[in-house]
């Protein structure tokens, strides 16, 4: 088990791909503090690796602060921390020049904000135990426009790029890595509107060069391998995980 | 984070246990370091190297980790010898193309045979491997090639114009590939590392070496070889299953500086 001993943070771990990262992290030996608004699954990923779960709000910075603090505190340690968590409100979720901005508002503070709670919480915390590794994931979506848009989730996904960078650069001396993963499309509840809709799920998956719709495990490889010291010299990129759809024009 | 920890990816999605890979300019410094950490998730290693010590030396590293090896000498440059050794190796699953070489040239000082030679030693050479490779990796139903750019292929440095240019296009070849491919299953990515300490880098000194680290790469260090050779293991196993058309670059963070 190659995360044996390691404490790591996920948000967004209630469902998708938070879930399977979280799962993939305990199969490895981490203790995993999950952090989602949704109800607790159960069971809980079974380990060997311990996961604990915080129901709550990651738009009060308080509450994360206090979860993350808690969890350090009785792990001794912080190695990772994955903001995993977001929302894509297809019904209200629309053009700049159309949208209702509090719902603008809600999408930055639940997408964007939620990372800031969660690294504000990480920092010191990996600091103290010599450094760490984050991810964040933001879309492929943010690298194009769309017909159809979904301006607010576009919008912090990318601001979440910009986040990363900069959390790399202020703590490289730190040994503290911070990258992005752009996932494309990939089956998780985010994209439950695919369910039981093959027609439609043929037609994204033939939009993919690879030839389907991804998986949360893809996208959890991608996260783990950037998560590990595998990745030791890495930081600050951005690792697009989308069957090959931003290779093309 | 130091490389020596176990903090590493799952072991079984990065086996590579009954794959042969190919790995071109395997005579030293990092492609000896692809080519060993292939090996150590069971890929059989096809070592290429123009020079016969080299290659001889790496298969002899590999085999002494009781690891599978043979050597291939060939030039990359030359297409039916790639073909050859591809033939006789059999089906290529992995091929890892990163033989090349740099200069230390200003525009200036390039003659037109040295600009010919870095294109087609890079250039050249990665697309003639690959013709060697695809006919095998259709018929294997997949495969994963990684073309060795460099950080200089995304921001460009004040010396060897010449290889700046040739490691973009190994940018632009990757995805290109990875669009025709893709319908086999055929995975093309490139690899862009930044400073690495190798023979040659050291060989330029180590006041060099300590300014770059210091002004450079917010790490403050150059990357072991052994750390871009996980970055190549990811992109040449099942870690990688829906990545393709993409560049990785283990820089250090060099390439958030000053871009």
């Amino acid at each position: 088990m190659s995360f044996q001993g390691k404490a790591a943070v996920v948000t967004g771990a209630g469902g998708g791909m938070g879930w399977t990262i979280a799962e993939a992290l305990c199969a490895q030996g981490a203790d995993v503090l999950m952090i989602d608004i949704k109800e607790r699954p159960d069971p809980l990923p079974a380990g060997p690796g311990r996961a604990e779960y915080a129901r709550l709000d990651l738009t009060d910075a308080r509450a994360v602060a206090t979860a993350i603090g808690e969890f350090h505190e009785s792990r001794g340690r912080l190695d990772h921390l994955v903001n995993a968590a977001g929302v894509l409100w297809f019904d209200r979720d629309r053009s700049a020049v159309e949208i209702d901005l509090d719902v603008w508002d809600q999408v930055m503070a639940i997408n964007l904000k939620s990372a800031v709670h969660t690294v504000r919480a990480a920092v010191p915390a990996m600091k103290a135990t010599g450094g760490g590794s984050m991810v964040h994931f933001s879309t492929i979506q943010c690298l194009r426009g769309d017909t159809r848009p979904q301006d607010a989730y576009q919008a912090s996904k990318a601001a979440l790029v910009a986040l990363s960078k900069s959390i790399a650069i202020q703590f490289a001396g730190d040994q503290i890595r911070s990258n992005v993963v752009y996932p494309g499309p990939t089956m998780t509840p985010m994209q439950a509107r695919w369910e039981g809709d093959e027609a439609t799920q043929a037609l994204v998956a033939a939009s993919v060069p690879l030839g389907r719709i991804g998986r949360p495990e893809d996208q959890a490889a991608a996260c783990l391998f950037l998560l590990s010291d595998s990745a030791s010299f890495i930081t600050g990129t951005e690792l697009i995980v989308d069957g090959g759809v931003s290779a093309l024009p | 984070m130091t490389t020596d920890t176990q903090d590493r990816a799952p072991a079984a999605i990065r086996s590579l246990t009954g794959r042969t890979a190919l790995v071109t300019g395997a005579g030293a410094g990092l492609g000896r370091a692809y080519a060993l950490a292939l090996a150590r998730c069971g890929a059989a290693i096809l070592v290429n190297d123009i020079g016969a010590a080299g290659a001889a030396e790496t298969v002899q590293l590999i085999e002494s980790e009781g690891g599978r090896a043979r050597a291939a000498v060939f030039d990359v440059r030359d297409g039916a010898a790639s073909a050859a050794a591809v033939a006789e190796a059999g089906q290529v699953a992995i091929l890892i193309n990163n033989a090349g070489i740099d200069e230390g040239k200003k525009t200036e000082e390039i003659d037109e045979a040295s600009f010919d030679r870095m294109f087609d030693i890079h250039l050249l050479g990665c697309f003639l491997c690959g013709q060697a490779v695809i006919p095998g990796m259709k018929a294997l139903g997949g495969g994963a090639i990684v073309n060795v750019s460099s950080i200089n292929g995304m921001i460009a440095d004040d010396t060897d114009p010449h290889y700046n240019a040739a490691k973009a296009g190994i940018i632009g070849l990757t995805k290109a590939w990875a669009k025709e491919l893709a319908p086999w299953n055929i995975r093309v990515n490139s690899l862009a590392p930044g400073h690495v300490r190798t023979p040659a880098t050291t060989l330029r000194g180590s006041e060099r070496m300590r300014m770059v680290s210091e002004t450079r790469i917010p790490f403050g260090r150059y990357a072991e070889p052994e750390e871009i050779a996980e970055a190549a293991v990811f992109l040449a196993s099942d870690e990688s299953a829906f990545i393709t058309g993409q560049v990785l670059s283990p820089n250090g963070g060099e390439a958030i500086v000053g871009i």
